[in-house]
C-alpha cells in the first residue's frame, strides 16, 4: 500500500497498534503511515473504531482507566507512549476538534485565549493570535463585534469554527477531527470543508467522517476500517475508484454501513 | 357507581387538592402578616432607627439590634470561612479525584453527617471543642464565637459538599476533554473550566450552607456562651438573633414591647436570608449567561 503517486513525508507512524477496553478489543493490529501536510480520512461503519484510533494519537485514552494499548505510535520519530513524553505537550502539538461543537462556557475571545494562556504564550501576543486564528477559521467577520459575548450564543457551525480556531491558535502540527460536521447543516459543512482544504497547507489533518462524499472532497488519503481492523489504506482516488478489497468496494457502494 | 357519583368524587378530590395547595400559601402569607403586624406594633413604641443602631439588648430598657446582629454575622462569617474552602475542596476531590473505595465511603459518610441532630452537635461543642479551644488558646471559657463557628461549619458542610459536588459532576465531559485536548493540565482544567462552569451550583451550595448557619438555633444557643455584651472577636461569647428569640420567647409577657421586639428580630432574620437568596440568584444568573 505504499505505492502512492503523491510524494509525501511520514509524520505519524503507527505500527502493531492494539487497543482493549477492558476485555473488548477495539483496535486490531493497526499499522499505517500518515503523511505530513495532507488530509487523511478515516471511514468505516459506526462502531468500527475510528474515534478510538483518532483518540490514541493525542493520548486521550489516558483519561479512561479501562483502556489498554499495545504497539507503537511515533510522531516526528518520537514514540508518544514513551515515559519521557509530557502528554500536555503532545496534546498541544496534536490538536483535536470534536464531533459536537464544545466551546467553553466563556466568551468567544476567552475560548481562544485560554489555550494560549495555559501553553505559556506571552500576554502581549495573545490578542493578536486570537484575531489571526479567527481569520484563519473564517470566523472573524462574523464575530468581530461580539468577541466578549458568550460563545454559546453562536450557531452550531460558528461554534465548530471557533473550536477549530482555538485548536489552531496554540500552533499544533497535527489536527485531529472527529466527524466535525456531523452536527451541522449542509451550508456550515461546506464552510468547514473549505476551511480544511485551506488548513492543510500548514497542518497535517486526520479526519473521521461518516460521509463518503466528504472524504472524497477533502482528503488525499483514505483509510477504511472495519470491526477494529484497517482494511485498506491508500490514496483517496484509488480507494473510491478502484479499491483492492471487495469489502472496501461493498462499503463504498453503500452495501452496508 | 353511576356517573353522578363519579362526578361528585372527582369534584371532591379536586377541592381537596385545591385546599392543600391554598393551605400552603395561606400559611406562608399568615406567617408574613404575623411578622409584619407584630413588628409594626414594636416600631410604634421604639423608633426603627434606635432599634437598628442600638448597641445594647437589654429588654427591660434597651432594644438594640447591633450586638445580636454582630453575633449572628460573626459566627456565620467564621463558619463560612471554614466551610466554603473545605466544602468545595471536598466536592472537587469526590467528583474529580476519588475513585472506588474512597468515593464509596466518603459520600455516605458526608450524608450521615447531615443526619446528626443539632442538639448533638451542640453537645459535642460543649464537651469536646470548647474545652479544646480553651486549652489551645489558653482561655478560661471556650464557649465562644469560634466554637459556634466550628460547629456551624460542621453543620453547613454536608449541604455545601453535596450541592457543590452535583454542580461539579454536571460539568459536561466534552468541555473537559476540549481543555485536555489543548494541552491543559488537570489543575488548569479544574481551575479555569470546571469550577467556572460549576459556579452557579457552587454559589447555590454556599448560599444554602449559609442559610443553614444563619438560621441554626439550638447549636449556637448551647455552644456560644449566650453573652449579651457586644462581641469583639472570635473569642467573645456571643448571643445570636436566633438564640435570643429562642431564649426569651418562652418567658416574655404577652403583647409587651419586648414581645413585639422579638418579632422584629425575626423579621430582620427573614430579611437577611432573603437578601442572601436574591444576591446569590443574581450572581448565578450573571454567570449562567455564558452557558
Ligand atoms: N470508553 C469506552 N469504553 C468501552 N468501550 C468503548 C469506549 N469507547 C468506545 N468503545 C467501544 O469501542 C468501539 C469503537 O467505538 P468508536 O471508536 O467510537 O467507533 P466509531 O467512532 O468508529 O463509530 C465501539 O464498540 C464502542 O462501543
Ligand atoms: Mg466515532
Amino acid at each position: 500500500m505504499q505505492t502512492t503517486k503523491i510524494q509525501t513525508k511520514t509524520i505519524i507512524d503507527i505500527s502493531d497498534l492494539n487497543l482493549f477496553f477492558g476485555e473488548k478489543q477495539v483496535l486490531k493490529n493497526i499499522g499505517m503511515n500518515i503523511a505530513e501536510k495532507m488530509v487523511t480520512a478515516l471511514i468505516g461503519p459506526s462502531g468500527c473504531g475510528k474515534s478510538t484510533l483518532l483518540r490514541t494519537l493525542n493520548r486521550m485514552h489516558d483519561l479512561s482507566p479501562d483502556a489498554h494499548i499495545s504497539g507503537d505510535i511515533s510522531i516526528d520519530g518520537q514514540n508518544i507512549f514513551h515515559k519521557n513524553i509530557i502528554v500536555n505537550n503532545l496534546r498541544k502539538k496534536v490538536g483535536m476538534v470534536f464531533q459536537k461543537p464544545n466551546p467553553f462556557p466563556k466568551s468567544i475571545y476567552d475560548n481562544i485565549a485560554y489555550g494560549l494562556q495555559i501553553n505559556g504564550f506571552s500576554k502581549e501576543k495573545i490578542p493578536q493570535i486570537v484575531e489571526e486564528s479567527l481569520h484563519k477559521s473564517y470566523l472573524f467577520e462574523e464575530v468581530k463585534d461580539k468577541l466578549h459575548e458568550p460563545a454559546t450564543r453562536l450557531s452550531g457551525g460558528q461554534q465548530q469554527r471557533l473550536c477549530i480556531a482555538r485548536t489552531i491558535a496554540v500552533k499544533p502540527d497535527i489536527i485531529l477531527m472527529d466527524e466535525p460536521c456531523s452536527a451541522l447543516d449542509p451550508l456550515s459543512t461546506l464552510k468547514i470543508e473549505e476551511l480544511i482544504l485551506d488548513l492543510k497547507k500548514d497542518y497535517t489533518i486526520v479526519i473521521v467522517t461518516h460521509n463518503m462524499q466528504q472524504a472524497v472532497r477533502v482528503s488525499d488519503f483514505t483509510a477504511f476500517m472495519y470491526l477494529g481492523e484497517l482494511v485498506e489504506f491508500d490514496e483517496t482516488i484509488k480507494i473510491f475508484n478502484n479499491p483492492e478489497k471487495q469489502l472496501t468496494k461493498n462499503y463504498i457502494n453503500g452495501h452496508f454501513g | 357507581m353511576n356517573s353522578k357519583q363519579r362526578v361528585r368524587i372527582d369534584k371532591t378530590f379536586k377541592y381537596l387538592f385545591q385546599f392543600a395547595g391554598f393551605a400552603c400559601i395561606g400559611i406562608l402569607v399568615g406567617i408574613f402578616i404575623m411578622l409584619i403586624y407584630n413588628s409594626v406594633a414594636f416600631f410604634i413604641q421604639i423608633k426603627p432607627l434606635d432599634f437598628v443602631t442600638g448597641t445594647q439588648w437589654n429588654p427591660s430598657l434597651h432594644f438594640g439590634l447591633l450586638p445580636l446582629l454582630a453575633s449572628t454575622l460573626l459566627v456565620t462569617f467564621g463558619a463560612m470561612i471554614i466551610a466554603i474552602p473545605l466544602g468545595i475542596c471536598t466536592a472537587l476531590f469526590i467528583s474529580e479525584y476519588a475513585t472506588g473505595v474512597t468515593k464509596s465511603i466518603l459520600k455516605p459518610a458526608i450524608e450521615m453527617l447531615s443526619a446528626i441532630p443539632s442538639v448533638v452537635i451542640g453537645f459535642l461543642g460543649i464537651v469536646v471543642i470548647s474545652p479544646g479551644i480553651s486549652a489551645v488558646f489558653g482561655l478560661s471559657n471556650g464557649l465562644n464565637s469560634l466554637n459556634g463557628a466550628i460547629l456551624l461549619a460542621i453543620m453547613a458542610l454536608p449541604t455545601i459538599i453535596t450541592v457543590a459536588e452535583d454542580a461539579i459532576h454536571a460539568v459536561p465531559l466534552t468541555i473537559k476533554e476540549a481543555s485536555y485536548g489543548l494541552g491543559a493540565t488537570k489543575w488548569s482544567t479544574m481551575k479555569s473550566i470546571v469550577l467556572p462552569a460549576a459556579y452557579p451550583g457552587i454559589i447555590a451550595a454556599v448560599m444554602l450552607g449559609m442559610g443553614r448557619a444563619i438560621g441554626e438555633t439550638m447549636t449556637v444557643l448551647m455552644a456560644t456562651g449566650n453573652s449579651l455584651a457586644f462581641p469583639t472577636g472570635f473569642f467573645s461569647s456571643i448571643r445570636t438573633i436566633t438564640a435570643t428569640i429562642a431564649i426569651e420567647m418562652g418567658e416574655v409577657p404577652f403583647q409587651t414591647t419586648h414581645y413585639h421586639g422579638l418579632f422584629a428580630l425575626a423579621l430582620i432574620l427573614f430579611l437577611i436570608t432573603m437578601s442572601i437568596n436574591v444576591l446569590a440568584e443574581r450572581i448565578a444568573n450573571r454567570i449562567r449567561k455564558f452557558q
